[in-house]
């Protein structure tokens, strides 16, 4: 079920009514019922998958309790490494299966090998990345004694999953959510308004701002052969803003979906873009992704601590397996390549935590200095994301080669040129709304909060009325492919 | 919670009023032409057909004709009111009859449609959005046929086609039944329709051409398996007989989708 889909707009009243007015008298009621509705909300894509979803529960859940019971140092490894083996093992089936048999096939190809084998016609489970590394935080914090194993198997898989983050995250950790199924929601009125406006900012950002800029990005990605080097760099700052809007508008959907009903998930985005260094830049994109890596598998590789070595070693196995978990494609491996050899010079002089506030901080505007490192951290970024976009390696490093050619300084060539137009100043219009908030958790959290209620509500009404009027043709959120 | 709830009512209502308000505005004051929606070459032939000309050529058209000339554009001698195929011949009678209302002044008349086109019944997934938004409404309701009529009964939601916020959206019913095609060429509404042009050509003296712009290799074996018997239900006979002669086909890729072209420009002088 789609967010910004007629079916979600009928399904979420439905449950909240439910959840509010029939569930609200005890905690069980109100857990089962986000179960239940969560595996409705999964089951509208493809009920199929929801056994794995099941299993992965009730696996997780069981290697929790003999984690509680167990003190031998190596058995509780087994148990670790079984829950490990099980979740990677459906993820890397499901996910990476043909990538890995076509590589080992070109690999042999290579030295005259000829080997043939049939790729399998695999679906890949929507959401299975990011329930896969919500279950994975859970069994390593009971592992590492963080986290007290829960008995209440509802509240656990109401944890799993808890249909506003399951499908395009954040990834919350178990030490975050789980706890909050532990406790009978109550209903908090500013809690819900907030919500609601947070919801509201998250179908803009996709409706108005993703899927117009996919509309452009896509015509130029798909046809760069033919077009001149201006309309291939728009059409890579189109899949910038397509991308940001796609998946912070998700992130914001769900945060304000879970707020509706009493929960608190963590920020997912906080205006990457506003960044003036790329280690800033990843502090600030998929918050819940990058500290997943972080502590379950940077900390654990040694982390900041060794050598220069160690040090390069780590930062690009953490970005290099944050490319790979974006697909099973060399071209999100070499994304995140991209963005390793962009932060190392950061990191190794020790300048990867010199921006840690928000930008221009009580300011309107930044300084030139501000501006000047936040155009570059931009540039970089929209340069990254290229390979991310791209079909293939070879179709990456064509786009760039088409950019930088001479046609780089002429008249960008593409259809629906005027429109676009719209679609800019739009962009335009959801900058400066995300600079005014970029200090708030999303960017309208506080505007015309103090000013006079008219005001507020004419500019909620005008926000809607441009997600109806400018609604850009339906697409699936990017996300939903990893 | 009962306020929340309130709040919640009392925002959708006045979001709904604000809606309509916003979009009259918007359908009035003809803004809703500068957003990118499907079918907005057709508001722009609807405020062209309405206007003088002294270009003695009209040329009514599809989309593949539109690629080559567009309605937008100034040619020398020919005045081009081609939109999109899902205008049906009927949606092209309005604008002709609105042309020549205007007291525009031709002397001939140029049908230039693929195939397929002359094939639309309105009973496609476009009819709504192509048709019912711009027609639909009291300036040609006298102009429909009884059995036009009929056919837009079928379509959910058609007394919906008119109210602001459907108009300028995109949104358009998904077309839940359509009929059963019982013609090979031409639609029951198109032959309608074509002799209707004909009767404004005797009583506005202007000849009428009939043609194909450059169709794929693939679409070859459609025409040939083209029921040319159909034909005679119309009162273009000879008409018709040219058209055929006319069709020439180009190799499948000079096309982005197997019927539009991927450089129109190179046959704007054929």
């Amino acid at each position: 079920m789609l967010f910004n889909s007629l079916d979600f707009a009928i399904f979420l009243p439905i449950v909240f009514i439910l959840y509010w007015f029939v569930a609200h008298k005890n905690l069980k009621s109100q857990n089962t019922l986000i179960v239940v509705a969560s595996y409705v909300f999964y089951g509208w894509w493809d009920w199929r998958f929801l056994s794995l979803i099941i299993f992965s529960t009730v696996v997780d859940y069981l290697i929790g309790q003999r984690l509680r019971s167990e003190d031998k140092q190596s058995k509780r490894k087994v148990l670790l490494w079984t829950s490990i083996v099980v979740n990677l093992g459906f993820l890397g089936f499901f996910k990476y299966y043909n990538f890995f048999l076509e590589n080992f096939i070109d690999t042999f190809s290579l030295f005259g090998m000829q080997i043939s084998s049939n790729s399998l016609n695999i679906i890949l489970p929507v959401g299975i990345s990011f329930y896969t590394f919500q279950t994975l935080s859970y069994t390593i914090d009971v592992y590492r004694k963080k986290l007290e194993p829960t008995q209440d198997f509802i509240a656990f898989s109401s944890f799993v999953c808890f249909f506003p983050q399951l499908v395009a995250g954040p990834i919350e950790r178990a030490t975050n959510l789980l706890p909050q199924f532990y406790k009978k929601r109550t209903f908090v009125y500013h809690k819900a308004v907030d919500g609601m406006r947070q919801i509201l900012w998250g179908l803009f950002k996709k409706i108005v701002i993703a899927d117009n800029c996919a509309e452009y990005a896509n015509q130029i990605f798909d046809n760069s052969a033919d077009m001149n080097g201006s309309a291939l760099v728009l059409g890579a700052i189109f899949f910038t803003f397509q991308i940001y809007g796609d998946f912070s508008g998700y992130s914001d959907i769900a945060i304000g979906t879970s707020r509706l009903f009493g929960f608190d998930l963590k920020q997912n985005f906080a205006t990457p873009y506003f960044s003036r260094d790329i280690a800033e830049f990843w502090r600030r994109w998929h918050i819940s992704l990058s500290t997943w890596f972080r502590d379950y598998l940077y900390i654990p590789l040694g982390g900041s601590r060794g050598g220069t070595w160690m040090k390069v070693r780590n930062t690009f196995a953490i970005f290099l397996v944050s490319g790979f978990w974006h697909g099973a494609n060399w071209t999100f491996i070499v994304w995140g390549a991209l963005n390793a050899i962009y932060f190392l010079p950061y990191f190794l002089t020790n300048n990867n935590r010199k921006n840690l506030g928000v930008v221009a901080e009580g300011k309107s505007l930044p300084s030139f200095r501000e501006l000047f490192a936040m155009l570059t951290t931009f540039m970089l970024t929209v340069f990254a994301w290229i390979f991310f976009r791209a079909e293939n390696i070879s179709h990456a490093f064509s786009y760039v080669r088409g950019i930088f050619s001479e046609s780089f300084f002429s008249i960008p060539g593409f259809s629906g040129r005027t429109d676009a137009l719209i679609t800019l100043f739009l962009i335009s219009v959801f900058v400066l709304v995300e600079w005014i908030g970029r200090k708030d958790k999303f960017a309208i959290e506080s505007i015309l909060l103090k000013s006079d209620k008219i005001f507020r509500y004419l500019f909620y009404l005008l926000l809607c009325f441009t997600i109806f009027y400018f609604k850009g043709d339906n697409q699936e959120f990017i996300y939903f492919q990893f | 919670m009962k306020i929340f709830l309130k709040k919640i009512i009392y925002f959708s209502l006045m979001f709904l009023i604000f809606l309509e308000l916003l979009s009259f505005i918007i359908l009035v004051t003809g803004l809703f032409k500068l957003n990118r929606f499907p079918g907005r070459e057709i508001y722009n032939a609807i405020s062209k057909s309405y206007s003088y000309s002294n270009k003695k050529t009209l040329l009514l058209g599809d989309s593949v004709a539109s690629q080559i000339f567009s309605n937008n554009n100034e040619f020398d001698s020919i005045n081009s009111l081609a939109t999109n195929q899902a205008i049906g011949i009927a949606g092209n009678y309005f604008l002709l009859y609105n042309y020549l209302k205007k007291g525009n002044k031709i002397d001939s008349l140029v049908l230039f449609f693929i195939p397929e086109s002359f094939g639309n019944n309105f009973s496609q997934k476009y009819t709504y959005h192509y048709f019912l938004k711009p027609f639909n409404n009291s300036n040609y309701s006298s102009l429909f046929t009884k059995d036009l009529k009929i056919q837009i009964r079928k379509i959910n939601y058609n007394s919906f086609s008119q109210i602001p916020h459907v108009k300028i959206s995109s949104w358009s019913p998904k077309l839940q039944s359509p009929d059963a095609r019982n013609y090979t060429f031409l639609s029951p509404l198109s032959i309608e329709y074509l002799n209707r042009i004909k009767l404004l050509s005797l009583e506005y003296d202007f000849n009428i051409i009939i043609k194909s712009p450059p169709l794929s290799e693939t679409k070859r074996s459609f025409v040939l398996s083209i029921d040319k018997t159909e034909i005679l239900s119309t009162d273009l006979s000879n008409e018709f007989n040219e058209y055929f002669k006319s069709i020439y086909y180009l190799n499948n890729n000079e096309f982005v989708d197997n019927t539009h072209l991927k450089s129109p420009n190179k046959y704007f002088k054929k």
